[in-house]
């Protein structure tokens, strides 16, 4: 679903990702963990197609399409979702405008019709309420005035109304305490399906005992250092990431 | 325009219907001249099409007037190339015509042109406790006029707890013409004015516009003003807070692209004790579009306990546009909360990515963006059909700026 070969990327004259494989099948949930500055959030936002981020040499292929030839708006459409680290907020832009606008958009990119106002509102609330967002906080500016917690939690909504078939979520679960913690994972568990692939940045093994990964990787020094399943991620969790420095 | 004021503008104040209002402002105008760029209030407008235009009047051509049906809504008077056309008097019932002579004096050369040269638009009083349902229209429409003046004289009074809604549309064709209007607006107690106005020019035309509006006790004028269209538009607004506990909201949204030019100058005057005032300016620069941004607060010695703000914010969209913001505040009093504040900035790098992220595309995303940030504007503007007006308005200025920069 996902391949990624080779992958190096600098931003400006500063090479960060040196020779990065993964593969993602349909299904699958990886963990990529590692130390910080070791090239995670570079790798997301390569992903995305965020312009700062040169790549230099490699190729990524979703679905078997080269990503690279695409602008990050046709990679939304396409069916890849970055859960950011820090969800930036706008200004005089309602959170069901933006999401409107971002689900009609997407559907226009992939030629479908635009869903009706009623649908949408439906859609929302729905996903709202499972989530737990409280629903006067859709009608207020995106992420403007959201404690940590909150701006997550509107970011698993986005996630769960765009509904995409690769998640991408760059350290989600930072910043968030016990609760918020849950209602992240059960976003997650909730986009966990056959047919889609989710991939998890994160520090620390705590997310993982919600959201169970098939694979875990360890990366350090702007490649993947080593692979294996989730106890992989308990043997982090113990003895640090000194080995891989 | 060398014998303009010598000879041509005798010739053309003679074929005017005589009336004792035009000689004195004739006398003060020949006297001041037109305005240059070396004058500080004028140093950003420019003026090249009002001297091209100066010369030639306007003429009254028969057209039938054409207004959209999301006009229709309320009382419409229209103007083409200001000879005034239709206004639906059953409407207008309560609504007595005032005379057009006991015009207050003005300081300023256009606005003086207006009263020696200009036609009578609309000239009214709103009778005692009056509210006039539905908001009023005026459509200053400029068509196959070619390069000429178009001169217009408006004078509306509220009398006390009168209330009424204006909007005031200005819009032409290609031609190189020059809209030059006054409206003088008198609020008496207790009297409440919401004051729209849309400037969307045709794309060779000049606009000079003066509002000079007074404030007695406790009455209120709401007003906003939209530039998107004309090669060079200026709108002055000349407050003079005469009444205790008088209010006035000034706001504008000002939008040019390459081609472009929108020049507000806003005085406030604060002349008794107790009065407010708030203004809340938005600048947005596309290509090599320009702007300026003039407002002046005037807080007389005895005016104490006044409350004015000032806000202006600009952004730009690229960095070949521009802009110049000027606040002036010339205080007298020592008991009084006055502030302003200016910022420049440029579309939220971070804001445009996470949108695209999300599928948005980067078309659409730049627009979102640039509606949040004009909003901020028309925020107090609150009937339905008249914020959907400005959004139109608004989204037809970001589609032309997509085409043409």
């Amino acid at each position: 679903m996902l391949e990624i070969k080779n992958l190096h990327v600098s931003i400006g004259d500063t090479q960060i990702l040196k020779g990065l494989n993964l593969h993602i099948r349909p299904g699958e949930v990886h963990a990529i963990m590692g130390p910080n500055g070791t090239g995670k959030s570079t790798l997301a936002s390569t992903i995305a197609g965020h312009p700062n981020y040169e790549v230099t040499e490699g190729s990524i292929h979703y679905q078997g399409e080269d990503l690279l030839t695409r602008e990050s708006h046709e990679r939304a459409a396409a069916g890849i979702f970055l859960g950011f680290q820090y969800p930036v907020e706008i200004p005089g832009v309602s959170n069901l405008n933006f999401l409107r606008t971002a689900l009609n958009s997407q559907r226009r990119i992939r030629g479908e019709d635009d869903m009706s106002a009623a649908e949408f509102m439906k859609l929302v609330r729905l996903k709202a309420d499972d989530l737990g967002l409280k629903p006067e906080m859709l009608k207020r500016f995106v992420n403007v005035g959201f404690s940590g917690g909150e701006k997550k939690r509107n970011e698993m909504v986005q996630m769960a109304v765009l509904n995409p078939t690769l998640a991408v979520l760059d350290e989600t679960d930072s910043g968030l305490d016990i609760d918020a913690l849950r209602v992240v994972s059960d976003g997650i568990n909730a986009q966990r399906r056959d047919d889609t692939a989710i991939l998890l940045i994160t520090h620390y093994q705590r997310l993982l005992d919600y959201v169970q990964p098939d694979v875990v990787h360890v990366m350090a020094g702007g490649r993947i250092v080593k692979s294996g399943d989730k106890t992989l991620a308990a043997e982090l969790e113990d003895k640090g990431y000194a080995a891989y420095g | 325009m060398d014998n303009y004021f010598d000879t041509v503008i005798n010739d053309q104040i003679a074929s005017l219907p005589s009336d004792p209002a035009r000689v004195g402002a004739l006398t003060a105008l020949k006297k001041l001249g037109f305005p240059t760029k070396r004058d500080e209030n004028w140093r950003y407008m420019d003026l090249s099409g009002v001297k091209q235009a100066a010369p030639y009047l306007a003429r009254n051509t028969v057209i039938t007037p054409e207004l959209s049906s999301s006009d229709a809504e309320g009382i419409n008077a229209i103007f083409i190339n200001g000879y005034g056309f239709d206004i639906n008097k059953n409407a207008l019932k309560d609504v007595a015509l005032a005379s057009s002579t006991n015009i207050h004096s003005e300081d300023n050369a256009f606005a003086l042109a207006s009263q020696a040269l200009g036609h009578d638009g609309v000239c009214l009083k709103i009778t005692k406790d009056t509210e006039l349902k539905g908001p009023m229209h005026l459509h200053h429409q400029c068509k196959d006029a070619g390069e000429c003046a178009i001169h217009l004289r408006h004078q509306i009074t509220l009398n006390k707890g009168a209330s009424l809604t204006l909007v005031e549309h200005f819009s032409g064709d290609e031609d190189a013409y020059w809209d030059n209007q006054l409206m003088q607006i008198t609020l008496e107690d207790g009297a409440t004015l919401k004051h729209v106005r849309l400037i969307v020019e045709g794309a060779n035309a000049t606009h000079t516009s003066k509002c000079a509006i007074r404030l007695a006790d406790n009455s209120t004028y709401e007003g906003f003003t939209l530039i998107c269209g004309g090669k060079a538009v200026r709108s002055t607004s000349h407050i003079q807070m005469l009444g205790t506990g008088a209010h006035a909201d000034i706001d504008g949204l000002s939008l040019a692209y390459s081609g472009q030019m929108a020049d507000s100058f806003v005085q406030v005057e604060h002349l008794v004790p107790g009065a407010t005032s708030d203004q809340i300016h938005r600048n947005v620069l596309a290509g090599r579009g320009k702007a300026a941004f003039q407002g002046r607060i005037i807080v007389a010695r005895d005016a104490q306990k006044t409350n004015a703000d000032q806000s202006c914010k600009s952004l730009l969209l690229d960095r070949s546009a521009e802009v110049n913001t000027k606040p002036e505040l010339e205080i007298f009093a020592d008991d009084v909360k006055c502030s302003h504040g200016a910022t420049v900035g440029e579309l939220d790098e971070k804001a445009l990515y996470y949108m695209l992220a999300r599928g948005i595309d980067p078309v659409t995303a730049k627009a979102l963006l640039v509606e949040a940030f004009a909003s901020g504007a028309f925020a107090r503007v609150e009937a339905e059909s008249v914020r959907s007006a400005i959004s139109e308005s608004l989204q037809n200025w970001l589609n032309a700026e997509t085409k043409y920069g």
